[in-house]
């Protein structure tokens, strides 16, 4: 049952191609995870597979396969990688800026409801910020702030996540819990495709995963992986060695 | 000498409570989306649009509403064009404004009514405008609480907004005739050389003691109405020009609250 189609998409910026043709086909309920050295377009590709650029070649279809309907802005959710570190200053908390997920899916005129705002306030105590609930988002941590972001994403029940790093300003603890909790809703049929850097983590998750490398998207297969993770510890190990 | 016994001062009374009421839903948009000095650049096409109105002979206020909103989708247009620079589209509006105004103005016969609108003439507001703004300021607060939420979601973030799907370009259009209605309203009343303070100074001062976007907007309310009955109040028994008492007793507000954010950090 596939939830989403890429065919043939390349992108490039002047002087330099980041993919070219690269075409997948995504199912519902999988996790799909790209990884990739910085500057090789992992953002970019998910931006375009979220549909929030256009691919300057080539097309994405988001449809759900029960409903056969192309999903809506709100059932396909994009959480960015620096959007945690923007907004410094604005004075929302963290409930206004979750419970503001809720305004697409209500239309013009209509104030959020009671369950509504108490499922905002509940996402927000899964991810740990039970005491952080009407905090200002500037007084929030980098870590906390990110967990603000995907509480949003969550709370309207997307039927695609797409996340950007998700893990990268959160300690080792609050990264399992939510990889649990992640997995928990990939159970009950969501769909995710993420960005990150942390391969081991990307294994443990993921039921396939994509690398980036020149202008190629590589699938992975376990080999590859226990390659990849032996030639990363190894590097890691020379470059401990090196300080 | 008591305010209430002169129907010119209850009128400017009730003026600057509805045009504190109107100023902050606008300001903390202007404020939080890094565009203070919007008001300011608009206020001097709405300047240009009283030169035209006195010129051309049709009320003053009419005209500058229209230059106004001209102003605002012209910034709008550049600040598209332009978007890494979204000041220079201020600065440019801003020439433009100075410009017409300078160059107009030397057109104006009655150059007593032209320049009361650079110090506001609140005090000189008749009837039938003080009907007009009653009317505008309400449409304006209805308008700004249906489209609150979807309002937010542009303030924080144009494009999480638009992505999210959001009718952010409606949104905007709405938002930007807000924005230069208010704006020629408040030319008339506090005048186009410190108009863009109360759009400003009520939110400033609002973000010094506000816990959420929403205490934010009725904090500034508060402030707003504050330092336009207040102001209107000392110029009455200072026998001193509204717009300037207004903005000096706002400054010296903010100032004083200043160590009050200090204290909660």
């Amino acid at each position: 049952m596939t939830i989403l189609n890429a065919k043939h998409l390349s992108y490039a910026y002047p002087g330099k191609t980041l993919f070219k043709n690269f075409t997948c086909e995504v199912k519902k309920g999988e996790w799909v995870t790209f990884i990739g050295n910085n500057g090789t377009g992992k953002t970019t590709l998910l931006k375009v597979l979220a549909g929030v650029i256009e691919p300057q070649e080539g097309s994405v279809s988001l449809i759900d396969p029960l409903t056969k309907n192309q999903l809506k802005p709100t059932e396909r959710v994009y959480v960015g990688q620096h959007e945690f570190s923007q907004h410094d200053g604005f004075p929302a908390t963290a409930l206004e800026i979750v419970v503001s997920a809720y305004t697409p899916l209500l239309g013009l005129f209509k104030n959020p409801k009671a369950h509504q705002i108490e499922s905002a306030k509940a996402m927000l105590k899964k991810m740990g910020l039970e005491s952080y609930i009407h905090k200002q988002l500037s007084e929030l941590s980098g870590g906390q702030r990110q967990r603000v972001f995907i509480a949003k994403a969550l709370c309207i029940q997307p039927k695609v996540l797409f996340l950007d790093e998700p893990s990268s300003a959160l300690d080792a603890n609050f990264t399992l819990e939510l990889f649990r909790l992640l997995k928990s809703f990939q159970e009950e049929g969501l769909t995710i495709l993420m960005i990150t850097h942390d391969l081991a983590l990307a294994q443990s998750v993921s039921d396939r995963i994509f690398c980036l490398e020149e202008v190629d998207v590589l699938q992975l297969d376990a080999p590859s992986i226990q390659e990849e993770l032996a030639h990363r510890h190894t590097h890691l190990g020379e470059t401990h060695e090196h300080l | 000498m008591n305010i209430f016994n002169y129907d010119f001062m209850i009128r400017a009374l009730w003026v600057g409570i509805l045009v504190g009421l109107m100023a902050p839903l606008i300001g903390q948009t202007i404020v939080l989306r890094r565009m203070s000095m919007v008001g300011d650049a608009v206020a001097h096409t709405t300047l240009a649009g009283v030169a035209i109105g006195l010129i051309l002979g049709i009320d003053p206020l009419i005209s500058s509403l229209v230059t106004a909103l001209l102003g605002v989708f012209l910034i709008d247009v550049l600040r598209k064009r332009l978007p890494h620079y979204a000041d220079v589209s201020i600065a440019i509006l801003m020439s433009l404004g100075i410009g017409l105004a300078g160059t107009l103005s030397s057109f104006v016969r009655d150059t007593n009514r032209f320049t009361a609108f650079l110090f506001g003439s609140i005090v000189a507001i008749s009837q039938e405008e003080v009907f007009l703004i009653t009317i505008v300021v309400l449409i304006v607060v209805v308008v700004y609480r249906l489209f609150y939420k979807e309002i937010f979601a542009m303030t924080f973030d144009e494009n999480l907004a638009q992505h999210s799907g959001v009718n952010v370009k409606l949104v905007n259009l709405i938002f930007m005739i807000m924005l230069g209605v208010t704006l020629s309203i408040a030319a008339k009343t506090v005048g186009t050389l410190i108009l863009s303070s109360l759009l400003i100074l009520p939110v400033a001062s609002a973000l010094q003691l506000s816990k959420s976007y929403k205490s934010t907007l009725v904090w500034s309310i508060l402030f707003s109405l504050f330092y336009m009955v207040g102001g209107l109040v000392l110029s009455f028994y200072l026998g001193a020009k509204p717009g300037g008492t207004v903005v000096l007793l706002a400054v010296l507000t903010y100032l004083a609250l200043l160590p009050i954010r200090r204290l909660r950090r």
